[in-house]
């Protein structure tokens, strides 16, 4: 690692220790708001869990603690002094930088196994992405503001730095810890196995590789690794939560059946707060499928590139899954500067930053206007987060455009430059 | 399509026309506002609350409270140099003495080297069969806005606090506080009503407390004696309002069923014209564009609580018993209330008590404004784009290494521009640091230091920055640097005309000739005009400018901003300097850049860069 | 005249033919009178649909009609009102315990003796609609249902804010002029009226009687569409308007002119309205009613004339007759020796016809007991759900650190467990 990565870690880090000493109230701040904590990332339902925990009683009673058991017995460790809990989350986000220096020098991105970007010299050193990981105004209130998304980022960046540095165990083992904290990383199962796979056939000699190793037989052992790990890390929770279930109801559930209806950035709430009762199962399965149904296609359409499927994912799952928060978006703005070098295909990036700074800076001051004010009400916070919606959907589709152009460019001559029509 | 789409951006160059729409924008902006006084755009007010029923009930008040209220003069004369504590005291005894439980505060704020501090008195009628869920407020400061003695107000609301007692008809409760002074004693009192004062150690808890706030009435009634008009004052802190029904069933109970004439925004004498509507609308703005704590009633808006102070003006034939009874008569009206103020508008502006526009009327003139910096902004971007177009357009793969040459310097492109706008913008935390941490005595030196400053900065900003910009392509940053910079201020103005208006569309008028600013070209005479504009429509002079409007010196309006930002929670402050002042430094960069004709730095060839 | 069968029939020997000439003759008489009218009784549904204090009028207006219709003789057990009833006790009444309809304050309408059926939150659209098609629960209270039948005249008056073609329920919901269309057609079809008057006094109220379908239903509204009705007067000391002007001008009518045995007809109470001092256009419709106007005696709804009716023709009545002299004369035999042939027939008679009517009681009661036993099964079932819940519910728990050893030993020892695994797989 070189000094620069160094440096850039250093300051990130000096940042935000500069913000939790300087500004004391700031993490309280923060931490109230909706668009950085929801009812299953929010630092202040961990610390009523943490409490009922340490005291015996479980903290799934009273429906205000929504997160994994395994948070609790962390926490629990850990002194309960807030430099304490402010260094745990600079420490996450410093790893989370780690991972994804790796991801950067490894230059995956520009040239994988089945695919070469011929525009590799545009891309970003390691550095470059680190700060705009480090730097990013939203990772920096993600971070401040303490909700648990910043652990389940962390864990998926590192198995995706795990799976492109040839090592597949311990990147299911960190996906299956990710979707044990949050349940929507299990869809990054699949590219995340084409990862592993595409790496361990490119950088590995045949002779290193046991013999008949093919595609199904190491999905299998992955996927069973997966799902090992995810048993038993449920099986510990059960142990850790006094031999019961219910914890199950109260973490799943809730991401799944929605019982908590608390604004948040996302698309859920308003329209469930609208659903008359005999529909709402129904909507629950439109929705939940909605999900679902991007895994296959992507992994299928982009199999040369199952990078970009994982981060595409991500994108998707920061606007539709159902308690998103700006800590997923930091995620997903993050990880797109490693394709840097397809971003001047994008066709819409100026509106599509400008409208998510509007949505940034109208957001707060609408939910001011309806919650403290009294004078606006829901429609006009809803608004502003259809706008946002809007906007890192486009996003995404952009970089899917982009993408897929360049493909099509790599896998024909004379194509740079000519106009595209996408029908 | 989005290729296909800048390539015919890029050739045909509409660019020429953004500049006349962004001041077609302006222009269309102003005058909206101007024609909103004429009759076909404004609307007559009303009272939308059904349940109000203003001035149906009869008031009694009079006989012999006029004795009462005789007496108690005499004793809050005698008061004029008593101690807090004495003076707390009396009031209290006479709170007692009428039956109601009463609570006492003391407070303590600083701000800039002064010390605002006092102490409250108040009591609390509880409503006999009522069940003590709600309030309402009669709030008489000792001493109000211009330091007089507030005689007649404080003697007015303990008289008031005998009759109401013996009424039967509350459903509310309702609570008479005579704070030490107009704004921080009412700021100490509604804080710890509401617990929001644990942050600040000077200010006490209150021992006694009711309902939620429904609504608050402030009195400022100093010579006791006749009166001809009364002043109704709702401009709330940070430019927010309280419900229109407030401000119309005051206006509407004075005028229709006592005699008393009405006012508004200090304009004694209104006869309906245009111009006396004009000038009360735009004196309605400026208050509530500065945001500045207009007197008690100011405090409570914040708390979601409609509250209006009402300020007793010249001399006629009315006396305290047509306003004890107008008072009577509001306190019926309120005590109808079954829930917050909610049916009429929160945002609106008053042109006559009968005359008002709403939000939908008047906001389009902020949006249009705050637009036009959003068209220069996008028009700067493709044009900034538009000479070296996006990759690969035109390139063939012969081509290719020219095209890799010319796509680096797009990455550094952005890089430049969007840090300066950052720093820029980051800098705007020292004259907000400054400003309300100096104490009192150093503001009229630092401000004229800060002024010369002000014309300087730029040139000195300007020569470090072309150090940084290689001069091939220092056409390019410079546009991009105006382009986020107008980006950033348009955004910033639209979200701020949702919260406060009048501060959005001042901002943005003061702001419109930075949309103008030429980047390209070499007129230096233009640029010479232009600077000597900007540096009159320059925060720092828009301060100066205030201070002529208010009659008073440099000293008074930053001590108002001080005491604003620490007791009030005014934030006009990080506008100005946050929002405005880097937007015009930025400009005024541009503009030092033309004028002294930097070269800039000689551009190293782009394979030794690589080989770096 | 008496009919003819009178004539004709021999006047049996003794007490007994005595007794059922002069019943035949009182039936004769009356059976005479017993058509003209149509209707044996009457009742008053009142509905005032606003609350709160603003809408003292409304109360003070369904109050009015409520004296009137009492006054003129309808007793209390057929006068269903429902009320919000939150004006009286209001904090906000200078005058508690009253309601006043005139800034005179000379009658108190909520006095003494008015009894309210719906009382505040229970006034509401279902339960309108189901008072008035009977569709009510099983254990619903004789004085919350209108027991009318086809031969009772009912008069309906709503008052409150309305619309087109909507009346709001206590600013929560509104029911439409079709709902109560419907509604009086259930009646009409369940036989439930002989005639009925619907008087409403609110905004646009012509509109809600605009789409009523059901026969012999008159209807008269406060105001056109897109007109608003308007207050009287108001009370400078209780503060608000007290009656609305419609309803005014109607009581001013009916307190000067109608007694209980007047003989002032509809027509005249409508022709009295005055637009210019109702300031609105009251609507009549009589599309739906048989008779003619001047034909209807304002009692006929206001008030209770009684009127008896004769089942059928007079011959059915006479073998009533017969066999309820007969069962006197055997009844009376019973203590007369000599009449013994005629006596255990008799009682035959007697007891089997009693036991045929305890059997059909019975019938009817077994019927009501099944639906009585599903509903108390499926209490019952509730209640030993909730025994069952009581049974486990735990009472309150002490939150006290216990045991956190053995808690910190297995959530350290899982994180250990997750961290080896992750080692081991690194190295591996």
């Amino acid at each position: 690692m070189d000094k620069r990565c160094i440096s850039v870690i250093l300051g990130g880090m000096l940042l935000r220790l500069l913000l939790f000493t300087a500004f004391p109230s700031l993490p309280t701040l923060l931490g109230n708001r909706v668009e950085i904590s929801t009812p299953v990332t929010s630092f202040k339902r961990l610390q009523e869990g943490l409490f009922l925990y340490t005291h015996g009683v479980s903290p799934y009673d009273g429906g205000v603690y929504h997160q994994a058991p395994l948070l609790l017995a962390f926490f629990s460790m850990m002194p309960s002094s807030a430099m304490a809990t402010n260094l745990i989350y600079i420490i996450a986000d410093i790893q989370s930088t780690l991972a994804l220096i790796d991801i950067a020098r490894s230059g995956w991105s520009t040239k994988s196994r089945l695919h070469e970007s011929k525009r590799k010299e545009m891309a970003w050193p390691a550095w470059g992405v680190a700060a705009a990981f480090l730097f990013n105004p939203f990772t920096i209130a993600a971070c401040i503001g303490r909700p648990t998304v910043v652990f389940t980022n962390t864990v998926i960046l590192t198995a995706i730095a795990k799976a492109i540095q040839g090592r597949p165990t311990p990147a299911t083992l960190a996906l299956a810890l990710s979707s044990y904290l949050s349940l929507y990383p299990c869809l990054l199962l699949a590219p995340l196995v084409l990862l592993s796979y595409d790496f361990l056939l490119h950088c590995h000699s045949t002779t290193l590789l046991p013999t008949n190793f093919s595609l199904s037989k190491f999905a299998t052992t992955q996927v069973t690794i997966y799902f090992t790990a995810v048993a038993c890390l449920l099986g510990l929770s059960y142990l850790i939560t006094g031999n019961s279930w219910e914890f199950l109801a109260s973490t799943y559930g809730v991401h799944l059946f929605l019982p908590d209806l608390t604004p948040n950035v996302g698309l859920w709430w308003y329209f469930f707060i609208e659903m008359f009762d005999p529909f709402r199962e129904f909507f629950l399965c439109v929705f939940q499928l909605h999900l679902l149904i991007y895994a296959p296609g992507l992994t299928i359409r982009l199999r040369k590139q199952p990078l970009f499927v994982c981060i595409t994912m991500l994108g998707i799952l920061s606007i539709f899954k159902s308690y998103p928060s700006i800590g997923d978006t930091a995620l997903y703005l993050s990880l797109l500067p490693l394709y840097r070098h397809i971003i001047p295909l994008m066709r819409y990036s100026f509106v599509v930053t400008s409208a998510i700074l509007y949505a940034t800076l109208l957001g707060p001051a609408f939910y001011h206007l309806w919650i403290y004010a009294g004078s606006g009400n829901a429609n006009f916070f809803y608004a502003i987060t259809l706008v946002w919606s809007l906007s890192v959907t486009l996003v995404v589709a952009d970089a899917l455009f982009a993408v897929l152009r360049e493909e099509w460019e790599v896998e024909g001559n004379g194509r740079e430059g000519k106009p595209v029509v996408q029908i | 399509m989005g290729l296909l789409l800048s390539k015919r951006l890029a050739t045909i160059r509409p660019l020429a026309v953004l500049p006349f729409l962004s001041a077609l924008c302006v222009v269309v902006g102003i005058t909206w506002l101007l024609l909103l006084p004429l009759d076909s755009y404004s609307r007559r007010t009303y009272i939308s609350e059904n349940a109000l029923l203003p001035g149906q009930a009869s008031a009694y008040f009079g006989g012999s409270e006029q004795n009462i209220f005789s007496a108690y003069r005499h004793e809050a004369a005698e008061l004029a140099n008593a101690t807090d504590a004495k003076r707390v005291q009396v009031l209290g005894n006479i709170f007692a003495a009428a039956g109601l439980k009463v609570g006492r505060q003391k407070y303590s704020y600083t701000a800039s080297g002064q010390t605002y501090s006092g102490e409250n008195v108040y009591a609390i009628l509880q409503a006999p069969r009522g069940d003590a869920t709600e309030a309402t407020v009669l709030s008489a400061p000792w001493k109000n806005l211009d330091d007089i003695q507030n005689i007649g107000g404080v003697a007015l609301v303990t008289t008031l606090a005998r009759y109401l007692k013996r009424w039967s008809v509350w459903s509310k409760d309702i609570i008479f506080l005579i704070t030490s002074d107009s704004l921080a004693g009412p700021q100490a009192w509604v804080d710890a009503y509401h617990d929001q004062h644990t942050s600040n150690p000077g200010v006490e808890s209150l021992p006694l407390k009711s309902g939620a706030i429904q609504g608050a009435i402030v009195l400022d009634y100093p010579s006791g004696g006749n009166f001809e008009s009364i002043h109704i004052a709702y401009d709330g802190v940070n430019g927010q309002l309280p419900n229109l029904d407030l401000v119309n069933t005051a206006g509407n109970v004075a005028l229709h069923h006592f005699g008393i004439r009405p006012t508004l925004q200090e304009m004694w004498d209104h006869n309906d014209s245009y111009k006396d509507r004009l000038r009360t609308m735009l004196r309605g703005m400026v208050n509530q564009g500065l945001g500045h704590a207009r007197g008690g009633h100011s405090v409570f808006v914040p708390y979601h609580v409609d509250a209006v102070t009402v300020q007793v003006h010249g001399d006629g034939w009315h006396n305290e018993v047509s306003l004890g009874r107008f008072l009577e008569s509001m306190f019926r009206s309120l005590n109808n209330l079954l829930e917050h103020f909610h049916q009429s508008f929160f945002f609106y502006l008053l042109m006559a008590q009968k005359r008002f526009v709403s939000i939908g009327t008047y906001l389009p003139s902020a949006m249009l404004i705050a637009v036009n910096f959003t068209l220069g902004a996008i028009g700067l971007w493709v044009d900034s784009l538009g000479s070296s177009p996006p990759l690969p357009l035109t390139t063939t793969s012969t081509e290719k290494s020219t095209s890799h040459t010319t796509a680096a310097p797009i990455e550094r492109d952005l890089f430049l521009p969007l840090t300066t706008v950052l720093v820029f913008h980051f800098l705007g935390i020292l004259p907000l640091t400054l400003f309300n941490h100096l104490p009192t005595h150093l503001f009229t030196r630092t401000f004229s230091a800060f002024l010369f400053i002000n014309l300087v900065l730029p040139f000195l900003l300007s020569s470090t920055l072309t150090s940084l910009i290689p001069a091939s392509t220092r056409e390019r940053q410079l546009k991009l640097i105006k382009c986020f910079s107008l980006l950033f201020l348009g955004m910033a103005l639209s979200a701020l005309a949702t919260l406060n208006f009048s501060l959005a569309l001042g901002v943005g008028v003061a702001s419109a000739v930075l949309t103008f600013i030429p980047v390209e070209g070499n007129g230096k005479v233009v640029r010479g005009v232009m600077y000597v504009l900007l540096q009159c429509l320059s925060p720092g002079m828009a301060l100066v400018g205030i201070a002529c409007y208010w009659g008073v010196g440099m000293e008074e309006v930053l001590r108002e901003a001080s005491f604003g930002w620490w007791v009030s929670g005014m934030w006009t402050q990080i506008v100005v300097w946050c929002v405005w002042w880097p937007a015009w430094l930025c400009g005024g960069v541009l503009l030092a850049e033309g004028l002294v004709g930097w070269r800039g730095v000689e551009d190293v060839p782009v394979e030794e860069k690589k080989k770096q | 005249m008496l009919p003819s069968f009178t004539r004709g029939v021999a006047a049996p020997s003794g007490a007994f033919g005595f007794f059922c000439t002069v019943i035949l003759v009182v039936l004769a008489c009356l059976s005479s009178t017993a058509s003209a009218g149509g209707h044996t009784n009457n009742w008053a549904v009142l509905v005032g649909t606003s609350r709160f204090w603003f809408n003292y009028r409304h109360l003070a207006n369904v109050l009015s009609m409520y004296r009137t219709v009492k006054r003129l003789g309808i007793p209390d057990s057929q006068i269903i009102m429902m009320l919000s009833d939150d004006v009286a006790c209001n904090p906000r009444n200078a005058f508690p315990g009253t309601v006043y309809n005139n800034a005179d304050r000379a009658l108190d309408l909520y006095g003494d003796n008015i009894e309210v059926d719906y009382r505040g939150y229970e006034v509401t659209v279902e339960n309108f609609i189901r008072l008035l098609t009977d569709r009510v629960a099983l254990d619903t209270p004789r004085s919350k249902r209108l027991l009318t039948d086809d031969r009772s005249n009912i008069f309906i008056y709503m008052t409150g804010h309305g619309g087109n073609e909507f009346l709001k329920f206590q600013d929560a919901e509104e029911i439409s002029a079709f709902d109560l269309a419907d509604a009086f057609e259930q009646m009409w079809e369940k036989k439930r009226y002989h005639e009925m008057l619907f008087m409403i006094d609110t905004c646009q109220a012509n509109t809600m009687y605009s789409k009523v379908y059901s026969p012999n239903i008159i209807a008269t509204g406060s105001s056109e569409i897109n007109q608003s009705s308007y207050s009287h007067h108001g009370d400078q000391d209780v503060g608000v308007a007290v009656i609305d002007r419609y309803t005014y001008y109607n009581l001013e009518y009916l307190e000067k002119n109608v007694q209980p045995n007047s003989k002032h007809t509809l027509k005249e109470l409508f022709d009295s309205y005055d637009n210019d001092l109702i300031k609105s256009s009251p609507g009549i419709r009589t599309d739906l009613f048989k008779r003619k106007l001047d034909e209807v005696l304002i009692t006929d709804f206001f008030g209770n004339v009684q009127n008896v009716e004769v089942d059928g023709d007079g011959l059915r009545g006479r073998e009533d007759l017969i066999a309820l002299s007969r069962l006197a004369a055997n009844l009376t035999a019973r203590y007369r020796p000599d009449r013994e042939c005629g006596r255990r027939s008799a009682k035959k008679d007697v007891k089997q016809s009693m036991k045929k009517e305890a059997k059909q009681e019975a019938k009817q009661k077994g019927v009501k007991r099944d639906e009585e036993k599903k509903v108390m099964q499926s209490g019952g079932f509730n209640g030993e759900a909730i025994q069952t819940q009581q049974k486990k519910r735990v009472g309150a728990m002490r939150v006290e650190e216990k045991d956190s050893w053995g808690r910190t030993a297995i959530g350290g020892g899982a994180l250990v467990a997750c961290a080896f695994a992750w080692a081991v797989s690194s190295v591996l």
